[in-house]
């Protein structure tokens, strides 16, 4: 009976945490994220962590034991599509080289490929992330890492990247080329929605939201 | 006023009503003793108390060794963000049980006793002894800690330099005190049921303590990560999760050749209370954490890795709590006529004390270095300020250009 009491005290105690995380909200935490779509914490904002090397073309790349890199893609890229549903990656062994589009990432009709931050040999991939893509949007960063790549021009390839100071501003400027590019293509509204000529709508998703031409554009001019 | 009390939360309201009871009660227990603090009796002179917070509680803390072990051992380097929470998990474990020993001991001052009256051949020496010394090893592994705080950089080196030697010697009295807890029940065959009285209870013991252990790092991570947004990153604790699931199996096929060998099958289907709670126990610690951590999302996720391990850790409690109470409650009620239920001052200090543990792991967390640093990030805003007019021109002339800096 004691074993049934303590039991039923400590589930009692959890459903009472329970009941309180759902009625504040300020941590879901009955919230799997459902298949294919992401769990973002925050649709609104993007983050830009500070010993990322970010590609112009959003990926990243971090330095990871001296001898490798962790490759993934940017978290402005990942709430533009809306999060992500699918990837698709080079294989292990294969050759990539910087600026080369080796990533491919969906969600629900639309597609974008990204181009490698940098040269060398796959040495492995994120296997969790190509079968649980929710992972890159919850976490483009971290747990959302796309492949491990052995570099084979580091030098070089470093000096066409932003870190730090000078990722923000290059990401600052992005989101208001990215605003320009959408009031260009919201010459057809349709293709849009409404509620961007509003004023202060989300940008979040917004590429859902486009026609494949448009997508095409979003692509050339934003991840070569 | 009004900011201390919008500080006010309710598990923080919770816990000093918990604290309170506990206080009251160690008022009552060390100035009028057991009988007027406990529902003891010399017929059932071990409750809630050895049950919960001994027994159990060691338990609890068995993820100090199997991570160091894993880590300093086995040389698995990638899992050594979780080290530091683990062994703080095990050294506050260990720490509480001595405190929920000094409550239950009749005479707790005499408890040095045991160091110099010894008797090799009692099994409670063996305990004594290993965690006396596992919790002083226990204090040099956590120890590196405290000294990177304060800088103390000649005693950090120190430390680092007797880190294996000491991980083996923690590994070894865990083994030894682990099971030993199992062993202290092998004397009362005729008093336990089937389910629970086997030979093998010292290696089911270690074993079980091992899984979770492992659980109690995972519940932690996530508890610190929706306190103080300090984690460890998913992939690692699913990792963990795994391996827990693995020597969960391992527990249960050794448990089954057990109980089919002393031939307790036969009473699965007797439908007595013994029986359901041992469904309670094998529900919680092996069907729901397989169900939930090969459900697709939920497997996956860090709220479901969450319950996963949490279940484990109710299984745990469960188990340890069916051995040293429910196994002899029958006993109890047919040879005394009695039945032990704690009293509410029992209660009140096994509360109390794991609140202490919380209270204790939270402050650590805030103000030592137990998680892996996380890197500094910015945030900016991702909206698509006014698109029309002049005003919207530049993002950078908008409040919505930085929010914050972590």
């Amino acid at each position: 009976m004691v074993a049934l009491f303590v039991i039923l005290f400590v589930v009692l105690l959890l459903g009472i945490d329970l009941f309180i995380q759902a009625r504040s909200k300020q941590y879901p935490i009955m919230a799997a994220a459902p298949a294919g779509q992401a769990y973002t914490p925050d649709r609104e904002t993007l983050r830009i962590p500070k010993s990322v090397f970010f590609h112009p073309g959003h990926t990243w790349a971090r330095l990871q034991d001296g001898d490798s890199l962790e490759v993934g893609i940017d978290d402005f890229v990942q709430k533009a599509l809306g999060g992500i549903d699918r990837v698709l990656l080079p294989n292990v062994g294969e050759f990539v080289r910087q600026g080369d589009a080796v990533i491919t990432v969906g969600h629900h009709d639309k597609q974008l490929t990204l181009v490698a931050p940098a040269s060398g040999y796959v040495r492995s991939v994120n296997r969790d992330a190509v079968e649980n893509p929710g992972m890159v949007s919850e976490n483009p960063y971290r747990d959302g890492w796309l492949m491990m790549i052995e570099p084979a021009e580091l030098a070089s390839n470093l000096s066409v990247l932003h870190v730090a100071e000078n990722a923000v501003s290059w990401i600052k400027e992005e989101v208001k080329r990215f605003r320009e590019f959408l009031n260009a293509s919201a010459a057809e509204p349709a293709l849009v929605g409404e509620a961007m000529f509003d004023g202060g709508a989300p940008m979040a998703g917004v590429l859902e939201q486009l026609d494949d031409k448009h997508v095409l554009d979003f692509e050339q001019q934003f991840l070569r | 006023m009004k900011s201390f009390l919008s500080r006010i939360t309710f598990w923080k309201a919770t816990a000093a009503v918990f604290l309170l009871g506990g206080l009251a009660t160690t008022i009552v227990r060390f100035g009028w003793g057991l009988g007027a603090s406990t529902n003891l009796s010399d017929m059932t002179p071990w409750g809630l108390w050895i049950g919960f917070d001994v027994v159990t509680g060691v338990g609890l803390a068995a993820g100090g060794f199997t991570l160091a072990g894993i880590v300093h051992i086995f040389h698995i380097k990638r899992f050594h963000p979780i080290v530091r929470p683990a062994i703080l998990t095990a050294f506050l474990g260990y720490c509480l049980v001595i405190v929920g020993l000094m409550f239950d001991l009749g005479r707790p001052w005499a408890i040095w006793h045991a160091l110099i009256y010894q008797n090799p051949h009692s099994v409670l020496f063996e305990v004594a002894m290993c965690v006396m010394t596992y919790t002083a090893v226990l204090a040099l592994e956590f120890s590196p800690v405290v000294l990177e705080r304060f800088h103390l950089h000649k005693l950090l080196k120190f430390v680092k330099a007797i880190t294996v030697p000491l991980i083996i010697l923690g590994i070894l009295l865990s083994m030894l005190h682990q099971s030993s807890l199992g062993s202290l029940y092998l004397i009362v065959p005729q008093k336990m049921h089937p389910y629970w009285y086997s030979p093998m209870l010292p290696v089911l013991f270690f074993v079980s303590a091992v899984a979770v252990g492992l659980g109690m790092t995972i519940v932690e991570s996530y508890l610190s990560a929706r306190a103080f947004q300090k984690t460890l990153e998913t992939p690692l604790l699913r990792d963990l999760t795994r391996i827990m699931i693995g020597v969960l199996l391992v527990y249960f096929t050794m448990r089954a050749i057990d109980l089919f060998h002393r031939n307790a099958f036969g009473f699965l289907l007797d439908g007595s209370f013994e029986t359901m709670m041992l469904y309670l126990e094998v529900a919680f610690m092996l069907i729901i954490p397989l169900l939930l951590f090969n459900l697709r999302e939920w497997g996956r996720s860090r709220q479901g890795l969450f319950f996963t391990a949490f279940s484990v850790v109710l299984g745990f409690i469960t188990n340890r709590l069916n051995v040293t109470m429910t196994s002899l409650e029958g006993y109890y009620k047919t040879n005394f006529g009695v039945s032990y239920f704690p009293g509410i001052g029992e209660l009140a200090v096994t509360i109390s004390i794991v609140t202490v543990g919380f209270v204790i792991f939270a402050l650590a967390v805030k103000y030592l270095p137990i998680f892996p640093h996380h890197e500094e990030e910015t945030v900016l805003r991702f909206d698509g300020a006014p698109a029309r007019t002049n005003e919207s021109a530049s993002m950078h002339a908008t409040p919505a250009a930085e929010l914050r800096r972590h």
